[in-house]
């Protein structure tokens, strides 16, 4: 056996071996168990891939496919990017095999509309918070997308004025029970009076069994009550009737709006506050599949340490269920919410790691969270490189099942996606 | 007209370069209009290490102590980019800082934006400070007024500065004396305020224009007007109260000059605005429709007039040539 072939062997086993990130036992951090794999396109440097992403079957074969955004991709005249990689039963290529170039920070922002006709390829919307369009300039965008070998755009919505960030946040729900998903966007430094300068709005835009969408939304302005909206929204069934309601927080509290045939929040005001004084509170917000809902605070701080972060779980009438205090490390317990079958995928991204400080780590609770859960009880994902913000986006992949988590600010603000095996 | 206009403001250039900037100016009022320091090698205090990540975060999160990165300590620190909007981050860009006894700091942006030195700031010994409605005089002064116990030099609140941010003549003043810690004693950073998803936007500076384009006539309030007003000139000129903050016995003194730094003036509003007592004209009242170049909103922003906001561009750039065009199509809330 040649010299070169053992440093060669060698050297690729050391690579795959750096690759291996394990799910470690309950409580504990470390490798052990299960792989994952690391995607990545390296050459956009500082792009923030990982920002977000989503699952859904993009081209139509039947497998899941993984967009992910990277809102600081630099192109000639481009600014963001969203990056395709196509799922087969091997899993996925650890590179993009479609890159879709866009304006205004593209990338920010994403979230899957479904089959919206029947042939298997999935929608999706992707936000770009200081996207131009026809109407306004510099105001936002969000781009509707048609699934495809190379998915097509379709149309794209944008913000009223400049500088709104409007697709800053993304939801897609079925508020007004006709069957079809509605899309509601975040735009959280509009300005709905100068009295209101800079409190935000969300719009609905509902499902149109021609159009996709109707162009022209529901616009929920920011109120003296309720301000500062448009960061953090959420859809589910809280209620129990059938009908998606609508979740966005409110400046430390989360408001929400039950779903209704003639949905309208501006008029009727919210049915539902969830109020608490933790810092961050509503940072993430999810409902989960029994009707509750969790709510991240982020920037709670625990036994002294300030942005360690809290969870709460809220029942749909806003009895507090149970309370969920963060590792005291300043690790931002509650960044990222997923619910993961009856269980649910919580995200640390400041957490310390194994052996790093500040990587991220990921809490995986099993069944429902009841009062006196504790993060002890979770299995843990730990970060391997400082700095990354593991689990800035979490999405669930149903093939294997997998956990897919964004690492947006890994290798100086370059970024990767990691995929790890769920037992 | 035009002439004695220019010359007029000219004249007030010079006068405003012709102050000794020292500890009996060091204030607010004292210093709304000096010009970014010259002179200096800039870069010259860049602090060590790497710095590459968590562009746009607040610094003092980590870097505090108690903190994960309490090793790593800084005496001012922030991530830079190209525009308001925090699109894109900007390399190379230099910030600047003067404290009470005329030192001068100067840092310049990385790849990802993030600037940060340990170069010690100059105590105030008459600091004081204010953050909401609350109010801390750090200093003591006897019946007759003389110091007797300076604010401490050892609190982080009492290291006060002046700041700007520069790229080539592109000048960004920062309109108070900001500190280097809060009124907890956690240092403070330019991103706390300055982040991108935050009130006040990025921190900012370049002289690149607003908008990829402009069209040559018919310009719109709403898509091309705007989005210049919004980029450029909030958070000064903005509805609601935009008072300076009390930060020196200077500004305690009788009158207080704790000043609207937006001069009355709304341009986020078309019409101006009320909100509360404070009531704001609008961008009418700094354009003339009849000679567009003598429009103050063109007049204050270019380089050598007086403007406590600093020079945005030069005359002929794409941005002033729209700005001129639309005020000479009327102005028109379009």
């Amino acid at each position: 056996m040649s010299t070169r072939f053992v440093v060669a062997a060698l050297i690729g086993f050391l690579v795959s071996g750096l690759v291996e990130i394990a799910l470690g036992a309950p409580g504990k951090a470390g490798p052990s168990g299960p792989t994952s794999s690391v995607l990545c396109l390296n050459s956009l440097r500082g792009s923030l891939q990982g920002q977000c992403g989503i699952v859904l079957d993009v081209n139509g074969d039947g497998n899941e496919d993984l967009v992910i955004g990277a809102p600081y991709a630099q192109g000639p005249g481009t600014k963001g990017a969203l990056l395709v990689y196509p799922g087969a039963p091997a899993g996925f290529p650890q590179r993009p095999s479609l890159l879709l170039e866009g304006e205004g920070n593209l990338g920010w922002s994403l979230a899957s509309l479904g089959d919206l006709d029947g042939d298997g390829k999935g929608y999706f919307a992707a936000g770009a918070f200081s996207g131009s369009s026809d109407e306004a300039s510099l105001a936002g965008t969000v781009t509707i997308y048609k699934g495809g070998v190379k998915p097509q755009k379709v149309a794209v919505l944008s913000g009223e004025n400049a500088l709104d960030k409007f697709g800053y946040s993304l939801a897609v729900g079925d508020l007004n029970g006709d069957g079809l998903p509605d899309l509601v966007v975040g735009a959280p430094f509009h300005s709905p009076s100068p009295a209101l300068y800079q409190r935000g709005a969300v719009y609905v835009f509902f499902g149109d069994r021609t159009t996709i969408l109707k162009k022209e939304a529901l616009k929920i302005p920011a109120t003296s009550a309720y301000g500062g909206i448009g960061f953090s929204l959420a859809t589910g069934d809280i209620n129990g009737d059938g009908k998606d309601d609508l979740l966005l927080q409110a400046s430390g509290r989360v408001v929400a709006f039950h779903g209704a045939a003639s949905f309208n929040p501006a008029v009727t005001g919210p049915n539902l506050v969830f109020t608490n004084a933790d810092a961050g509170f509503g940072k993430s917000i999810a409902v989960l599949d029994d009707g509750n809902v969790a709510i991240g605070a982020d920037q709670a701080g625990i036994a002294g340490v300030s942005d360690s972060g809290r969870l709460y779980i809220f029942n749909g009438a806003g009895n507090q269920l149970a309370k969920i205090d963060g590792e005291p490390n300043g690790g931002r317990f509650g960044s990222a919410i997923l619910p993961v079958g009856p269980g649910l995928a919580v995200s640390a991204v400041h957490a310390d790691g194994d052996p790093w400080p500040a990587t991220g780590k990921i809490f995986l609770f099993n069944g429902s969270l009841t009062a006196g859960a504790t993060v002890n009880s979770a299995r843990v994902i730990a970060g391997e490189v400082r700095n990354m913000h593991l689990g800035s986006f979490l999405a669930l992949v149903a093939q294997g099942p997998r956990l897919a988590a964004g690492a947006p600010t890994e290798d100086a603000n370059t970024g990767k996606v990691r995929l790890f095996n769920l037992p | 007209m035009k002439k004695l206009i220019t010359l007029g403001c000219v004249a007030l250039a010079i006068a405003a370069t012709a102050v000794i900037y020292d500890e009996s100016n060091f204030s607010a009022a004292g210093r709304m209009y000096q010009p970014a320091p010259e002179g200096h090698i800039v870069g010259k205090d860049n602090g060590p290490g790497s710095g590459l990540h968590h562009a746009g975060e607040d610094c003092a999160r980590c870097h505090t102590m108690g903190g994960k990165a309490e090793a790593y300590q800084w005496t001012v620190a922030g991530t830079l980019y190209a525009d308001r909007a925090g699109s894109e981050v900007l390399k190379g860009g230099e910030i600047i800082l003067q404290d009470r006894d005329g030192n001068v700091i100067s840092m310049t942006s990385n790849e990802v934006g993030n600037f940060w030195t340990l170069a010690p700031i100059a105590s105030n010994p008459y600091a004081v400070s204010a953050h909401g409605s609350s109010m801390d005089i750090l200093y003591v002064l006897d019946d007759h007024g003389t110091l007797m116990q300076p604010a401490p030099p050892d609190d982080g609140r009492t290291w006060q500065y002046k700041a700007w941010v520069k790229k080539g003549f592109s000048s960004r003043p920062m309109m108070t004396i900001a500190p280097a810690a809060g009124s907890s004693g956690m240092p403070m950073t330019c991103s706390m305020h300055h982040a991108v998803m935050g009130s006040r936007g990025a921190l900012w500076v370049s002289p690149a224009p607003t908008l990829p384009s402009y069209p040559e006539a018919d310009l719109s309030y709403r898509k091309h007007i705007y989005p210049i007003l919004r980029s450029k000139c909030s958070p000064c000129h903005i509805p609601g109260s935009t008072m300076t903050r009390l930060v020196t016995k200077t500004d305690l003194d009788d009158p207080s000059t704790s000043f609207d730094f937006s001069k009355g003036l709304d341009l986020m509003t078309y019409e101006g605005s009320t909100v509360g007592v404070d009531v704001k004209r609008g961008i009418r009242s700094v354009v003339d429709t009849a000679n567009p170049e003598n429009s103050l909103v063109l007049r204050k922003t270019v380089p050598g007039a007086v403007h406590g906001g600093g020079a945005f561009w030069k005359e002929g750039a794409p941005d002033y040539l729209a700005l001129r065009q639309w005020i000479g199509e009327g102005a028109k809330k379009n």
